[in-house]
């Protein structure tokens, strides 16, 4: 593609038009059909759940579909299924070669993420043009297993610089059509991430200490006197107050990490003449989080859908895109199809895969 | 029928509007002053989810997007999609019968299938686990709760009778041993996968008659006659990978509420397979004319010889009966 600057960026906000209401209906169907077939038709439900997400998300007037044949999922998921079983049978009759065998795995991790990556992205279109992800192994080998040894022989203070090889990995490989994505971002952001994380996780602990102290000499005086028994619901009651705040402050940090990476991933990434601007602000992205585990865990999980709409209208409202290219200048890349067996595999295994988008 | 539909060539971005028409069970549309004619057993056709559009994906990688819904019906008559899911998204009495049909099918499979499909499998493969993962086994247990036993020899000649008695009851029985550890973590008894029943010197001094003490054996060895090691390692991975798989798909921080239903499933199959040796102890009991009281006599002893952080709450979470519960096999 000729990459043509011939007009002003205009920008664009991502719509988002799914409502709960129905996605309910399509969520809670997709549970009842996938535990009455024991699990088969998971993968009809997870291309019903993605179409539903991406036909509703669009950029002016072209829309996000995906593509992804069910039985391709189906078949990974009977593969990675298949070898936890083979797994869970050598470490109880042959734990040596149960023990080969998970080596293996660990050792294809990141075959496994761009595999994953190639079967995600090149089931996605936007106005019927598919992204593209490279089949770069080396550089997958690289990042995934040099940024191990980075982090480790750091103790753990070189790790934004991992987080930032990783983003730029995924980014860099990343493509529509043949064009690829730009990822200009430099490390020093995500070191003062880190770094504040690290700062507000301290004081946050000292600060829910204090707390609990209080309550506990609140508490141990009120009870002063009286029966063992309230003095034992108390310290009960303390500890169960102390998890859930601690819970919920570190999922926070958590979440303040996530949101600020993010942000700035998406700000340093260019397609073309094209840029993006994702600015979700972590006191939000804190809110919906929380209140959505609160409202899942109280409505027994019946609330799932509306926690996911919401989140995903949430964050298609705070990203735009400024676009500078026409469409029409986008062309596909020459093969487009992969199958499902990295993205599901990785599944199975517990494999991170979802990096940045 | 005819209509407006949206063609995606596949090649490049942005679409093409076309007039189509269905005709006997072909698609015509004119597509840069050529008539494309398309028979739709070469297509597939894909249903909307929610409002979105029909899909009709060409052979060639390109695809027709159809947002008018009546020419979508007679698509889906042309072609052989049944339209049947379609028909429970589309309705709110469907989502509450897919609720229940959901939690039903959900409850029936966790607490009968899922035990089911573990004993028949477990059965179905070799007793004798290999003897290096047996050692292995002893090995960490050694390592992490265990010291030298310091037991006179004539109370491990006493236990080891009693043993011996119980294996004299199935020749299944003869491949097991016993074992006399000293423990870190107070009285307690073992039943190790390959066959090994684990003795600590605190649970032979805690037991106040040779009553209380066959009942504690005869359980570890229903432990290992019922394969229960293997069996809850098997619930246990596939009951998480089912739960994984219903609610996968939710973000990391309310991930966490698919690991609460986990780990109750998890702590009842334990309390299943304690129900289930207790109940062999028992009955070996019965067997010998002894009071089936020794049992919960010896484990009301061991609750007040712990200490005192059992409350109510941690009774929910417990991978045990409670004690009181555990008291005759009728």
């Amino acid at each position: 593609m000729e990459t043509q600057q011939n007009q002003a960026p205009r920008p664009v906000t991502v719509e988002f038009t799914g409502n709960a209401g129905e996605y309910f209906k399509i969520w809670i169907v997709n549970i009842a059909l996938t535990v009455v077939t024991l699990g088969i038709y998971s993968p009809w439900a997870k291309v019903r759940k993605l179409r539903y997400f991406y036909g509703n998300t669009s950029i002016e007037d072209g829309h996000l579909d995906y593509h992804a044949k069910p039985t391709a999922i189906l078949y990974g998921r009977v593969i990675a299924v298949g070898m936890l079983f083979v797994y869970y049978l050598l470490s109880q009759y042959a734990p040596t070669a149960g023990l080969v065998l998970i080596t293996l795995i660990v050792l294809f991790i990141p075959v496994l993420i761009v595999r994953a990556k190639v079967f995600q992205l090149r089931n996605t279109s936007y106005h019927g043009l598919r992204f593209n992800f490279q089949r770069n192994y080396k550089d997958s080998f690289i990042v995934f297993y040099g940024g191990a040894l980075i982090a480790l022989f750091s103790l753990g203070f070189a790790a934004p610089s991992v987080i930032y090889l990783r983003n730029k990995f995924v980014a860099n490989n990343a493509g529509y059509g043949r064009t690829q994505f730009q990822f200009n971002g430099r490390q020093g952001p995500f070191y003062s991430i880190f770094w504040s994380s690290v700062g507000l996780a301290l004081l946050g602990g000292l600060g829910v200490a204090l707390f609990v102290g209080g309550l506990g000499s609140l508490f141990g005086a009120a009870a002063g006197g009286s029966s063992g028994t309230a003095a034992g619901l108390a310290a009960q009651a303390i500890a169960i107050i102390t998890t859930l705040a601690l819970f919920g402050f570190y999922a926070a940090i958590g979440i303040y990490v996530q949101t600020r990476q993010r942000n700035y991933v998406w700000n340093s990434t260019v397609l073309g003449g094209n840029s993006f601007e994702s600015t979700l602000s972590v006191r939000s992205m804190v809110f919906i989080m929380l209140t959505n585990a609160v409202v899942i865990a109280l409505t027994l999980g019946l609330m799932i859908p509306w926690a996911q709409i919401r989140l995903a209208r949430y964050r298609a409202e705070h990203m735009t895109v400024h676009l500078a290219d026409d469409w029409r200048d986008y062309v596909a890349a020459k093969d487009s199809q992969g199958n499902a067996l990295g993205e599901e595999i990785g599944e199975a295994f517990d494999v991170e895969v979802d990096f940045a988008f | 029928m005819r209509t407006t539909a949206s063609y995606y060539d596949g090649q490049t971005a942005g679409a093409e509007r076309v007039a189509l028409q269905l005709i006997g069970g072909s698609l015509l549309f004119e597509l840069a002053g050529a008539t494309q004619f398309v028979e739709l057993n070469t297509a597939s056709v894909v249903e909307p989810v929610g409002r979105g559009p029909w899909v009709v994906e060409l052979a060639d990688g390109a695809y027709l997007k159809i947002t008018d819904a009546d020419f979508g019906e007679m698509l889906a008559e042309e072609s052989d999609s049944s339209g049947f899911v379609r028909m429970l998204e589309g309705a709110w009495h469907w989502a509450l019968v897919s609720i229940v049909v959901a939690v039903v099918a959900t409850w029936a499979t966790l607490t009968y299938g899922v035990p089911a499909l573990a004993t028949t499998v477990a059965f179905a493969l070799p007793e004798n686990v290999s003897a290096a993962l047996r050692d292995e086994g002893m090995g960490v247990l050694d390592d992490v709760f265990f010291d030298e036993s310091e037991l006179s020899e004539e109370s491990t000649e006493r236990v080891t009778r009693l043993f011996d008695d119980i294996k004299k009851t199935n020749l299944d029985f003869r491949p097991y041993r016993l074992e006399f550890r000293a423990s870190r973590i107070g009285a307690n008894a073992f039943a190790v996968p390959g066959g090994i029943v684990v003795m600590t010197d605190e649970l032979v001094e805690l037991a106040e008659s040779d009553a209380e003490l066959m009942a504690v054996l005869a359980h570890e060895v229903g432990h290992l006659h019922g394969r229960h090691s293997l069996r809850i390692l098997l619930q246990n991975s596939v009951s998480a990978l089912f739960i994984a798989g219903l609610t996968g798909d939710i973000s990391n921080i309310t991930a966490l509420s698919a690991a609460i239903p986990t780990v109750l499933m998890q702590a009842k199959y334990s309390r299943d397979f304690e129900r289930e040796a207790d109940d062999f102890a028992f009955d070996y009991l019965k067997l010998r004319g002894v009071s089936t009281d020794a049992l919960s006599d010896l484990l009301r002893r061991l609750d007040d010889s712990e200490s005192e952080d059992g409350s109510e709450l941690a009774a929910w979470l417990s991978s045990h009966p409670p004690s009181e519960e555990r008291k005759h096999g009728e």
